[in-house]
């Protein structure tokens, strides 16, 4: 499966979603005018994704802040990760954030709390 | 915000920003500028001078400012100003004031030739036989004027230290045939009164005009510039720039348009040590009261209760199609700790222009 990479813009995250590995990163800044327009393609990506996935997949998140669209646009990425694992697949995420960054700690650990699904948060 | 609004009521837009001037500001000054007169049909034909005047009235801080003076009451400035009829770019940097004289002559010496005496000096210039011994004075100011049009407005203003304030204004104006008439006063001294207004008040960036996306994006990576390290970003920075992103988009997405213009007004201010975020805007009358009940829901809970009702709609992924999240006052309320407050005015056309202000 070709991997989906966008390059980062000053309103867009970096995304890597490599369906071959399972390993998918989205790192950055997120907020776009229509997060829609630019999530589209990586909501595509998943669909494919989730007909042959890999028995482990990954995802890493690594913001440096984002909007509230984007934040609903995070939920909505995690539920298709929920579904995988339903289908009895192994799913880890990753939600990347500098040791002092507690805005980002606590954002993380209300997604944990709000999805109620395993989350690891890696201080770094 | 609607005086502030009303006070700016002649300019179609007014972008002022204080603050360290560089490249990256520059460059969102141009485009800001350029999708401004992209979309006016009397003043599209200045888009490219207005670029270049932008482009050198930046390079005439950097070549005459010295970037390691700083003035207690100082901060660097510059400013678009579009009417109606033209455009006004000012800028302020600091001098040393022995450098004040000469730069006084030279300012004046280009102002007293006409459009016919100022490609003569150009044309001597190009062949080095300019008058500047800096480097800078030459082509830059001569190229100034002529692309102006109209006299090169500057004033120095002596301060603490050996040190001169040098404001500069330079002026387009859109019709070639008629007598341009100036919107700078003479001596600047309107110009100056709004500087030290701007200056008392901390502000780092007041915007007043469009709100659409084309300029939104712009202001938010010049804010973004100043206000984060994205390698090191601080808690308090990312509130501050979340709550900016949702203040314009909320703007951009929600303003009531008026002949397909969303007008409004945008300020970031120094409060106490603590950036204040204020924003206003006309809001459609059908939407008035599901707004104000909105609003005044989220203003009368609790910190707690607010960081709840995030929590409980942040577990429903409904997006709008135009990309809205339903959550962009509550996150504003919380990243604040519940320090906004907001008012809805009614003006003397029957139209209800909202306005909030944020302390972070």
């Amino acid at each position: 499966m070709e991997s989906l990479i966008i390059n980062a813009t000053a309103e867009c995250p970096s995304v890597n979603l490599n369906g071959d590995s399972g390993i998918f990163n989205i790192s950055g800044k997120s907020y776009p005018e229509n997060v829609n327009d630019f999530y589209k393609p990586v909501f595509d990506y998943f669909e494919q994704y989730k007909k042959a996935p890999k028995s482990k997949t990954v995802i890493e998140f690594n913001w440096v802040y984002y909007n509230t669209a984007t934040s609903k646009i995070i939920v909505k990425i995690i539920q298709v990760l929920k579904e995988l694992k339903n289908h009895g697949n192994e799913v880890e995420i990753k939600w990347y954030c500098k040791k002092d960054y507690e805005l980002m700690i606590e954002k993380g650990e209300e997604m944990k709390e709000v999805l109620d699904i395993d989350f690891n948060i890696v201080l770094i | 915000m609607y005086s502030k609004y009303t006070h700016l009521k002649d300019q179609k837009t007014s972008l002022s920003y204080l603050g360290v001037i560089s490249d990256n500001i520059t460059d969102k000054f141009i485009s800001l500028g350029e999708y401004y007169l992209a979309n006016s049909s009397q003043l599209g034909k200045l888009k490219n001078k207005v670029s270049f005047l932008i482009a050198e009235c930046f390079q005439n801080t950097v070549r005459h400012g010295d970037r390691e003076l700083s003035g207690a009451n100082h901060k660097d400035f510059f400013q678009i100003n579009v009417w109606e009829d033209g455009v006004v770019l000012s800028s302020c940097n600091l001098v040393q004031k022995n450098y004040v004289a000469e730069l006084q002559k030279k300012f004046e010496f280009v102002n007293s030739l006409g459009s016919d005496g100022l490609k003569k000096l150009h044309d001597e210039v190009m062949r080095n036989e300019g008058f500047s011994s800096k480097g800078g004075a030459g082509l830059g100011l001569i190229d100034m004027a002529r692309k102006s049009g109209l006299p090169l407005r500057f004033n120095f203003n002596p301060i603490e230290n050996n040190l001169a304030q040098f404001f500069l204004a330079l002026e387009t104006a859109g019709k070639k045939d008629a007598p341009a008439e100036s919107k700078i006063s003479g001596d600047m001294q309107k110009e100056l009164a709004f500087y030290n207004d701007l200056v008392q008040q901390k502000v780092m960036l007041l915007y007043k005009g469009d709100f659409s996306k084309e300029v939104t994006l712009p202001l938010i990576e010049m804010l973004d510039h100043n206000l984060v390290d994205s390698k090191n970003i601080s808690s308090k920075d990312a509130k501050t720039i979340i709550t900016i992103i949702e203040i314009l988009q909320n703007i951009s997405k929600h303003a009531k348009a008026f002949d397909g213009v969303k007008p409004g007004i945008f300020s970031i201010s120094d409060l106490d040590g603590s950036p204040a975020i204020e924003g206003g805007n006309f809001v459609e009358e059908k939407e008035v009261p599901a707004f104000k009940a909105a609003i005044e829901t989220i203003k009368g809970l609790s910190l707690e209760e607010t960081i709840s009702l995030y929590k409980q709609r942040l577990a429903n992924p409904e997006i709008t199609p135009e990309g809205n999240s339903g959550l962009g006052l509550i996150e504003i309320a919380r990243n604040s700790s519940m320090q906004f407050t907001y008012s809805f005015s009614q003006t003397p056309d029957q139209q209800t222009f909202f306005s909030i202000k944020i302390i972070m």
